[in-house]
C-alpha cells in the first residue's frame, strides 16, 4: 500500500486520462512526477503533468490525535499547449484548464474515503514562449485535498 | 571590405534558395535545438543578404527546403547581414 498523498496524486492522474478525449491530448500523455522535457516530434505534445507539491499537517504540533493526522497535500496540474500564434495556445491553455476542472470535480474526493475536502488552489498566469519555433505554452493550475491518515502508518 | 555581390557569391555557393511570393534569395539555414522551459523545440533561422530581406514584412511566409515559415523578426548586423528568425 502507497502513501495515500501518492495514492492521491495517482488517482488525480487516473481521472485527467479518463478525460483525454475532453482535453484534447493524446492518452498517453498525462504523465505524473514528469521530469523530462517534452518533445513535440516525439508525440509528447500537448500534455498534462501532476506532480507533488508541499503536504502539510493541519495541526501546528503535526497532529492533535493520538489516532490520525490530517493534512493538507497540494497538487499541480500543469497543462502544456503548442501552436501557431500565442492567441490559438492561449485558447487551448484554458480550454484545456476548464477540462481539468471539469475531470477532477466529478469525482471530488477521487473515490478515496480518506480524502475529505478538496479545494481549488488558482491557477497561475499562463507562460507563453513565442522565440521557439512553435508557440509553446503552460498553465498550471492547483488543487488541495484535505485528507487523514493513521498516525502509524501513513499508507 | 566585402561587397553585397561578394556575399551573393557565398551563399550562392553555400546557402539554399528561399523562396517567397516576391522574389527567391539566397540564404544559408540554421534549425538549432531550443528549449522553452521544459519543452523541447528548435528554433529556425535564415542569414542573408540585408538588401534581399529588408523589405520582407513580419508574418511573410517564406518556403525553405519545402517547409514553410513565417517571418518573426528581423535582426542585422549593421555590416550587410540579416538574420530573420522564424516561426511556423
Amino acid at each position: 500500500m502507497t502513501h495515500r498523498a501518492e495514492q492521491i496524486v495517482d488517482a488525480v492522474v487516473d481521472a485527467l486520462q479518463a478525460a483525454t478525449a475532453a482535453l484534447e491530448i493524446p492518452a498517453a500523455n498525462v504523465f505524473a512526477h514528469r521530469a523530462l522535457t517534452l518533445a513535440e516530434n516525439q508525440g509528447e505534445l500537448p500534455a498534462v503533468t501532476v506532480t507533488f507539491e508541499d503536504d502539510e499537517p493541519t495541526s501546528e504540533f503535526g497532529t492533535d490525535n493520538i489516532a490520525f493526522i490530517d493534512s493538507l497535500l497540494t497538487v499541480q496540474v500543469k497543462t502544456f499547449a503548442v501552436g501557431d500564434s500565442e492567441q490559438s495556445v492561449k485558447l487551448s491553455l484554458m480550454a484545456q484548464r476548464r477540462q481539468v476542472h471539469v475531470a477532477l470535480m466529478a469525482d471530488p474526493t477521487l473515490s478515496l474515503d480518506f480524502v475529505m475536502v478538496p479545494r481549488y488552489g488558482g491557477a497561475a498566469a499562463p507562460e507563453i514562449d513565442a522565440s521557439t519555433e512553435a508557440v509553446v505554452g503552460s498553465l498550471e493550475t492547483t488543487w488541495r485535498y484535505l485528507y487523514r491518515m493513521n498516525i502509524a502508518d501513513p499508507g | 571590405m566585402e561587397s553585397d555581390a561578394d556575399r551573393l557569391s557565398y551563399f550562392s555557393a553555400g546557402g539554399q534558395l528561399v523562396r517567397h511570393a516576391s522574389g527567391d534569395f539566397w540564404a544559408i539555414f540554421d534549425r538549432e535545438f531550443a528549449l522553452s522551459g521544459n519543452v523541447e523545440s528548435t528554433q529556425p533561422a535564415l542569414v542573408a543578404r540585408s538588401i534581399d530581406v529588408a523589405s520582407l514584412p513580419k508574418e511573410a511566409v517564406l518556403e525553405v527546403g519545402g517547409a514553410v515559415y513565417r517571418v518573426k523578426r528581423h535582426e542585422p548586423d549593421g555590416t550587410g547581414m540579416t538574420m530573420l528568425v522564424l516561426g511556423r
